[in-house]
């Protein structure tokens, strides 16, 4: 994968984490707002979630998921996607929009800065204090050994 | 310009329910004229019925055969059906013909057999001009008496090649004609009288 498309992915999974407040306001502060054309309506649709036990085993199901995507054009004839979890088909034409936006190297350092960075500090965040619960919580077991 | 990045239909669900209606009514109803629903954007090349029929009848389980003048909209075709390209007539679900007067053969195109007849193929011929007046005679299911039905733009072997398949039914392929926004359609039990 070329250091664009692993950008882009980095990108399109932190807006897709973003609370979807912080895009409404990140795209009500942009001026001129964005015009777009929505090429694909956001649509609902289930999608398999794939698991591996132990990294190297057999690969199975582990479930459907409910995503909504969404594909738009900017006037500039960038396109841009969002896939979001969920039901939220405004999300994921947000997602989109500034997917699109992204991509233009004349307002992706700021939209980085406002968008993308909230939204990364804000998931390491919430993932340290989870683990943090979860550490509290932690028992170590161990086996005596013994004729050693 | 990149072809693949077009609108669809602009109510994707009332469209393509419209444009499946609309199709319904030209196939149980052999060379009547039927208006579809017109997508926002058309690939180059594609006429509007063409184009709203692969959006209201594909999807990734039908492969779709595209003649040379429809290779520009393989791109949209993916994008908005998921729909795969086949490479070969004879493996196709649904085949489009943009250059009517280069059309292969119809035993190019997957007949079914006697057991799974509704296996076959069905083939969007998109023509230069339709009319309920003029032209071949039809009779068959869905026909009281007979019906007419003008189309422009077929080689000249195309309606003897016809005939000659209605002699395997119930193997055969169904064909629609698309001109503009609107279709009419030649299923394989309609009998063509030149």
């Amino acid at each position: 994968m070329t250091d664009a498309a692993a950008d882009r992915r980095r990108r399109l999974a932190a807006l897709a984490r973003a609370d979807v407040g912080l895009l409404e306001e990140s795209l009500d502060r942009l001026d001129p707002a964005p015009r777009y054309d929505v090429l694909k309506p956001a649509e609902t649709g289930l999608v398999m979630v794939r698991g591996r036990a132990g990294g190297t085993g057999g690969q199975f199901n582990l479930g459907e998921m409910t995503v909504t995507r969404c594909v738009i054009r900017n006037d500039s004839g960038t396109v841009g996607v969002g896939y979001v979890a969920g039901r939220d088909r405004r999300k994921a034409e947000l997602v989109a929009v500034f997917d699109a936006l992204l991509q233009d190297p004349a307002h992706a350092d700021r939209l980085e800065r406002d968008v993308i960075c909230p939204s990364e500090r804000r998931r390491e965040e919430r993932r340290t204090q989870m683990l943090s619960r979860a550490a509290a919580t932690r028992v170590d077991f161990f086996t005596v050994v013994r004729g050693g | 310009m990149n072809h693949a990045a077009l609108p669809g239909f602009a109510d994707a669900v009332h469209d393509a329910q419209g444009a499946f209606r609309g199709l319904l009514d030209a196939m149980s109803h052999p060379g009547r004229i039927v208006t579809l629903p017109a997508p926002r954007a058309m690939p180059p090349g594609f006429d509007a019925a063409t184009a709203a029929l692969l959006l209201a009848l594909c999807d990734a389980d039908t492969p779709v055969w595209l003649d040379a003048a429809a290779t520009p909209g393989a791109g949209w075709l993916t994008f908005q059906t998921g729909a795969p390209v086949a490479a070969e007539p004879a493996r196709a679900a649904f085949a489009v013909v943009v250059a009517s007067g280069q059309m292969p053969a119809l035993d190019a195109f997957d007949w079914g057999s006697d057991e799974v007849p509704e296996a076959s193929a069905t083939v969007i011929v998109q023509v230069a001009a339709l009319a309920a007046d003029g032209g071949w005679t039809l009779r068959g299911p869905g026909i009281a008496t007979q019906a007419r039905l003008l189309v422009a733009g077929l080689s000249q072997t195309w309606a003897r090649d016809r005939q000659a398949m209605q002699a395997a039914f119930p193997r055969g392929v169904d064909v629609i004609f698309a001109c503009g926004e609107r279709v009419a359609a030649l299923p394989r039990t309609t009998i063509l009288e030149a």
